[in-house]
């Protein structure tokens, strides 16, 4: 192995390389945090086009009454993806790259606490999404190419469509029956209810979503404990907890809430793989025993609370690093700070609580009980009062600013006019009576919409405006971008506000179509209308990624005259990051170094006194210089680590380990004395790198 | 592979990359850290605080259903087929593998090689003797009818067990590669914190065994002695149920 | 949470007092007496009215015991006791709350008719 070889110098004796080296094998070792950020992002992104697709066949599907571009099968396939990949594999990884980006500039870092952890992560989140996207990518095709023989002979009379038909009957490998896969797509729905997940009532593709989302979540949380060390841990020296900028803060309490929150769901896929392959009986009411039922011992109520004990932080995973790029966007787009810092952080922190303890509201309807109804339904309403002082804050810190509308300012007060919307349809849930005419409803999927797109997904695309120079040197064109938020804005309100009406008037969610008499055309056809926009408006962002691509323009280190630290450094960043670690003094460092230092005045509390002493006599540790300093330094070294194979060959024997369950199955049999040999090989593969890792030196 | 970024200097290693896995730099000192802690014992303590709450969701799904298997008549019982002295007995073994573990650290930080080696693989020896009573355990219960699928009992027992009796050999594993690596040298007192991670998952092995023997094995069935029945969620029923009756007598 | 970055004078860990191997034997014995305890309780059949919180009493004695020396939670730094807490009582919360609710429902799926 190279690098054990490779010795241990504390001279500098290799020249430090003046660009990082390129190449696959560069990307493949990586442990350097901004390029394990660009892996998440881009991969975050194809899957957001995947699953827009997904989006897009559903609403084709229900743009008039008794429509038949997908059957019902191919439709609960449609809404399952659609919903599993937006929320694991596009909200979250898109969180995760920015904050692998953002937040070792903002502490002041050189990398993560554990930069080969951190490749772990990243290779282990993309075994998770090939295990649950493999049945899609051969059925999407098959989708498309069978639409289109349908529209051939609505055209131009038979004879294509019998021709497509013997295509996808036709495979010439004989093991496999029909197209591999293509019949595994997970279709229970992106909460996976038992017992429809049970093997009485579903085939193999539960197993493809239950492994592929416990991956996914070995995944997420090895990235959370990576975050929370780092964030405790290799702070800039003077930055106090409460002088972090939010956006760190957002990432320390959502990871908080990962490593608390997967446990649970972990354990209850677990256990529901137990059920399947082992013949355990948790979720199981009734056993099928000699064509007669009988009573099995198990409960489909356990895995409802299991799922929601998960499920409610889970949407507070997916909204916090959200709320978190709003408070860095607003103040530096308003020229002033944050409104209530502290609160904020309060705020933040007592969403993260509570939200442990509402999870039974997505369970009102299940006839649980007059008292816990109460109890939850209340605590519900209770999360309603943080969320509003973010909402107030934001407002306040734009009152009386001097605002300028970029790209990214436009997306994140988009986000908080959306997400009020979302949060007063979230807090009419919380009313029991109410919910339970909007539950399985139109209205819901409003609600989480709202939150979900108009709150995550608005805020995340903001940050890629606000970002991008610090990534690549570039700034993303401003006209192609206030196209696309407008596009955005008015696609996303044209599809989804329609549904609160869809929902009253009594629309179910999860039917594959509808009757003529049910009156519920208009609004859907306008709901398609409005999903072609935000199609387009996709389209306006790829064009305007390509268009800045080729443009040959440079930034500075600070093209927004932000406050945070990322923003002391060169766009885009070396890759040891900050040659000198500078002292932190206050929370806004480049704008207090830029704007008020001389004001200062000796004898604060709180230790900045001597912070700002120690600030006077190494002025070389003044955030603001750091930049200017980097083009003067002379010649040296930084201590960076080493790049590794292990996380990826992890990922990669994780990915055996699971895949071999899968394929290990009536239509496709690989077995070795009744061993799937395909999973011997990966756990090996991963128990000799998870030692080949222990044992390489960290560099 | 050997694409160096890699490039060293003594200047500000402090806030610079990180220091994950095996770092034979030989210092003593982690690098220092904002807090002044090391970040690798932080990550085991986050670790286990995020297992608290897997072996939480396994116990709670093995007490939800603790007497359902007598209720629903579908047998084995649990309270029929347990063997408490037998159990007794690794519950015990398993207890003195914290003593022995924790002797193990305090020999390496005593700088004292030849106590270190004994109390690993004294550790090792007793979580190996475990995991084997743990293997006999459930085989003689297999015996007797109780299976992954017999009834819901079988379920959660072994699955709670199973994944406990997991993490033990988890731990006999990372112990013998501890003792390997300190039969090659590799384990200097400077390397104390490898050793006190390691037994800090081991201690915590125990203490849940120390609750599952509480909850699993020594708390009482339905059909057990009378007044022993249910005495937990009745309890705790008794106190909603008051909370329950203030809260309907409110004139609201 | 509270304020550390400026908490260097915390440095060393494992300076922080640690109890002595005979401290280690002494506890081992405690917990090994109050494991030969519960499983005689469980035999004595005038212990059965209070053997259940009996038993919790002595098993959450057993567990403090085990986390505060074994585990050096007690002269630790108070962020390590902060998060192992933190875990700990949410997941007891939790699944309090979660049991609470499967106690209340009582489990009798109906068989359907056939
Ligand atoms: C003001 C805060 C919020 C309140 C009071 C609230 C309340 C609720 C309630 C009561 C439900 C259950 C509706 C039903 O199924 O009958 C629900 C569903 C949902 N909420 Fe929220 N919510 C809030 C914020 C959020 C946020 C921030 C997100 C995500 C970013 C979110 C995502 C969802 C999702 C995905 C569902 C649907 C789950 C399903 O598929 O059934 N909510 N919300
Ligand atoms: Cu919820």
């Amino acid at each position: 192995m190279a690098s054990i070889a490779q010795p241990r110098i504390h001279a500098p004796a290799l020249p430090r390389p003046k660009a990082a080296p390129s190449g696959l094998w560069s990307w493949l070792t990586t442990v350097d945090h901004k390029r394990i950020a660009v892996l998440y992002g881009v991969t975050a992104f194809i899957f957001f086009l995947v699953g827009g697709l997904e989006a897009l066949l559903i609403r084709a599907q229900l743009t008039r009454p008794e429509n038949n571009i997908v059957d019902a099968q191919r439709y609960n396939e449609l809404f399952t993806m659609h919903g599993t990949t937006m929320i694991f594999l596009v909200v979250m990884p898109l969180s995760v790259a920015l904050f692998n980006l953002v937040v070792p500039l903002q502490l002041g870092a050189r990398d993560v606490a554990f930069p080969r952890l951190n490749g772990f992560s990243y290779w282990t989140f993309l075994a998770g999404a090939a295990i649950l996207n493999i049945p899609v990518l051969f059925a999407l095709p098959e989708v498309f190419i069978r639409i289109a023989g349908v529209a051939w002979t609505n055209f131009f009379g038979s004879g294509l469509l019998t021709t497509v038909k013997t295509f996808f009957d036709f495979w010439p490998f004989p093991w496999f029956n029909g197209w591999p896969f293509a019949q595994y797509v997970p279709d229970q729905g992106w909460y996976g209810y038992a017992p429809l997940t049970e093997r009485l009532f579903s085939g193999r593709e539960i197993d493809f979503w239950a492994l592929g989302l416990q991956v996914l979540g070995v995944a997420s949380m090895a990235g959370a404990f990576n975050f929370i060390v780092t964030i405790i841990n290799l702070r800039a020296p003077g930055m106090t907890m409460m002088r972090m900028p939010i956006f760190s803060w957002a990432t320390l309490i959502t990871s908080i809430l990962i490593v608390m929150a997967f446990p649970a769901i972990t354990i209850a896929l677990v256990l529901l793989t137990f059920d399947r392959f082992g013949g355990t009986m948790f979720y199981r009411a009734f056993s099928l025993v000699d064509g007669t039922l009988v009573t099995a011992g198990g409960d489909p109520m356990l895995w409802q609370h299991l799922f929601w004990i998960f499920g409610h932080p889970e949407v507070y995973i997916l909204i916090l690093p959200a709320f978190g790029l709003v408070s860095e966007i607003i103040p530096v787009f308003s020229r002033k700070p944050l409104f209530g810092y502290a609160v904020m952080v309060y705020a933040i922190a007592a969403i993260a609580f509570l939200g442990f303890g509402v999870w039974v509201h997505h369970m009102f309807t299940t006839g649980i009980g007059p008292t816990p109804t109460a109890a939850f339904a209340a605590a519900t309403m209770l999360i309603a009062i943080p969320t509003g002082v973010k909402i107030l804050n934001w407002a306040a810190t734009m009152w009386g600013g001097s605002l300028s509308f970029t790209t990214a300012m436009l997306f994140a007060v988009g986000l908080v006019s959306q997400f009020v919307i979302g949060g007063l349809s979230g807090v009419m849930h919380a009313v029991v009576p109410v919910d339970t005419q909007h539950n399985d409803s139109y209205f819901v999927v409003a609600h989480f919409h709202y939150v979900l797109f108009g709150g995550s997904i608005f805020a995340l695309l903001g940050a890629l405006y606000f970002y991008w120079p610090k990534v690549f040197g570039k700034l993303l064109d401003e006209r192609l971008g206030k196209l696309h938020f407008w596009l955005t804005f008015l696609g996303f309100n044209l599809t989804f506000f329609p549904m609160h009406f869809l929902g009253l008037a009594g629309m179910p969610r999860r039917y594959s179509t509808y009757s003529f008499e049910s009156g519920w055309w208009f609004w859907n056809v306008i709901a398609t209308i409005g999903a072609l926009f935000i199609a387009a408006s996709v389209l306006v962002f790829l064009i305007n990624v390509l268009r800045t691509a080729q443009s040959k323009q440079e930034v500075g280190p600070n093209p927004w005259d932000a406050g945070t630290l990322e923003w002391a450094i060169p766009s885009p960043p070396p890759v040891y990051n900050f040659r000198i670690i500078p002292l932190v003094t206050h929370r806004d460092q480049l704008w207090h170094d830029k704007y008020d230092r001389h004001q200062e005045a000796h004898g604060r509390p709180d230790g900045l006194a001597d912070a700002i002493v120690e600030l006077d006599q190494h002025p070389e540790r003044a955030a603001v210089g750091v930049a200017e300093l980097e083009a003067q330094a002379e010649e040296g070294s930084i201590h960076l680590p080493n790049p590794s194979y292990y996380p990826l060959l992890c990922g990669i024997g994780i990915f055996l380990l699971a895949f071999g369950l899968l394929i290990n199955n009536p239509h496709f049999q690989l077995g070795f004395f009744g061993i799937p040999i395909v999973s011997g090989i990966g756990f090996v593969l991963l128990v000799t790198s998870i030692y080949g890792w222990s044992f390489e030196p960290a560099g | 592979m050997a694409t160096a970024t890699a490039i060293e200097l003594e200047l500000e290693t402090a806030h610079g990359a990180g220091h994950d896995g095996h770092d034979d730099h030989g210092h003593a000192d982690h690098p220092p850290t904002s807090t002044g802690l090391n970040s690798r014992k932080m990550l085991m303590w986050l670790f286990l605080a995020s297992d608290c709450m897997f072996f939480g969701t396994l116990i709670s799904t093995y007490i939800s259903t603790r007497n359902r298997s007598i209720e629903l008549g579908t047998p084995p019982y649990p309270n029929e087929i347990f063997d408490i002295p037998y159990t007794s007995v690794s519950a015990f073994v398993l207890l003195m593998s914290s003593l022995t573990m924790v002797l193990a650290l305090s020999a390496i930080q005593r700088g004292d090689n030849r106590g270190l080696r004994i109390w690993i693989a004294a550790t090792a020896l007793l979580g190996a003797i475990f995991v084997g009573g743990q293997f006999f355990e459930f085989t003689s219960f297999a015996h007797e009818g109780l299976t992954l699928s017999s009834n819901i009992f079988g379920s959660s027992f072994y699955v709670l067990t199973g994944f406990h009796g997991a993490h033990v050999t988890i731990g006999v594993a990372w112990l013998m590669s501890l003792l390997f690596v300190s039969l090659r040298g590799g384990l200097p007192p400077e390397h104390a914190a490898d050793v006190e991670i390691a037994g800090l998952y081991w201690h915590f092995v125990d203490i849940v065994w120390i609750v599952i023997f509480t909850l699993v094995y020594l708390i009482p069935y339905a059909d057990g002695p009378e007044g022993a029945v249910e005495a937990v969620p009745e309890a705790f029923l008794r106190v909603l149920t008051i909370g329950e009756r203030f809260l309907t007598a409110l004139p609201i | 949470m509270t304020d550390h970055a400026t908490a260097h004078a915390e440095m060393a860990p494992h300076e922080a007092a640690h109890a002595s191997n005979q401290t280690y034997v002494r506890i081992a014995f405690i917990l090994a007496v109050i494991t030969i305890v519960e499983v005689a309780i469980y035999y004595l059949p005038s212990v059965r009215p209070i053997l259940v919180p009996a038993l919790l009493i002595l098993s959450i004695a057993k567990f403090i015991m085990v986390v505060g020396f074994f585990m050096h939670l007690k002269f630790d730094h108070r962020l390590y006791r902060f998060m192992f807490a933190a875990g700990l009582v949410l997941t007891l919360g939790v699944y309090l709350a979660a049991l609470a609710m499967f106690w209340t429902s009582n489990y009798a799926p109906p068989l359907p008719a056939a």
